[in-house]
């Protein structure tokens, strides 16, 4: 049985994929995701796909793995992983056909895209990860009552040898 | 008022101030009537506390701290309007008696001249 590449094209028998032990691995993967993941994760793995070269298996597996470990949230990072490839598509359509060297992009689509969903997981980067408590500190934000004011003032007191 | 009477620069020890601040943050807790605002309270506790170490110039933790948790513990039952500092002074317990120390002993020469002296008054006033 012949299988073609939806996304290369590379056209090879299924026993001769699964020869290979990170092509079983990768579609193992794949076979574990959730479509909504699964799907754009697939088209994203073939930005990294030069003109001339196809992607090796090795490679593939690599950078599924470090993709899926973008952000926790598998509705952010399916929808992340949607919007880049689209967002490549059409920068491919002016000319740039250049292709991915790393995860750069999806992170900070990433970023765009948990920000926007308002999501509380934890962000790959410190700096996302700082950007998501401070949105979730000023959605809670609420003047302080008097008492707080007070309680606080009142702490804030120090004596001489205290 | 001479400087040296004002209790406005009067030193306030750590534990010291610390006892006030825990104690007036629970009255604060109470929500009375002429309670300060806001802020404003951490002024108030320092006031607070340095009226109540201008009245207790010697402190000492071990003797004073119980009072002046009871004196707050007094002004928490009772009052039912935000005290005034004269409030907790009022309501400050005296320090506690020192321990009664035992009679001194009597050597054997001072109890007979003890004696002798009760048996001349006695003689004197004619006692029996």
């Amino acid at each position: 049985m012949r299988l073609r590449c939806p996304v290369c094209h590379a056209e090879a028998a299924l026993e001769a994929w699964a020869e290979d032990e990170a092509a079983r691995e990768l579609m193992g993967l794949l076979s574990g995701l959730e479509a909504e993941v699964g799907r754009p994760l697939v088209h994203y793995l073939g930005l990294f796909r030069g003109s001339r070269r196809a992607l090796s298996w090795d490679r593939a597996l690599r950078l599924a793995r470090e993709a899926l470990a973008v952000h926790a949230d598998g509705a952010v990072l399916a929808a992340a992983l949607t919007e880049t490839v689209e967002a490549m598509r059409q920068k491919r359509e002016t000319g740039d056909v250049r292709p991915l060297e790393n995860h750069n992009y999806l992170k900070r689509v990433v970023q765009t895209v948990a920000l926007r969903a308002g999501a509380d997981a934890v962000l790959p980067t410190a700096q996302v990860d700082q950007v998501v408590r401070d949105r979730a500190r000023q959605a809670t934000a609420r003047p302080l009552s008097g008492v707080e004011e007070a309680i606080l003032a009142v702490r804030s007191v120090r004596f001489d040898d205290a | 008022m001479h400087k040296a009477d004002s209790h406005v620069q009067q030193r306030v020890p750590g534990w010291m101030g610390e006892i006030v601040k825990a104690r007036m943050e629970r009255l604060r807790l109470l929500n009375q009537d002429g309670q300060p605002l806001g802020r404003s309270m951490g002024e108030v506790v320092r006031i607070w506390a340095q009226v109540l170490a201008a009245r207790l110039p010697m402190a000492d933790e071990a003797l004073d701290a119980p009072r002046i948790h009871a004196a707050f513990d007094m002004l928490e039952r009772t009052r039912d309007r935000w005290p005034q500092p004269a409030n907790l002074l009022a309501a400050l317990p005296a320090r506690p008696d020192p321990p009664i120390l035992p009679p001194p002993e009597l050597t054997p020469e001072q109890r007979a001249a003890v004696s002798a002296t009760i048996a001349e008054l006695r003689a004197k006033f004619r006692m029996r």
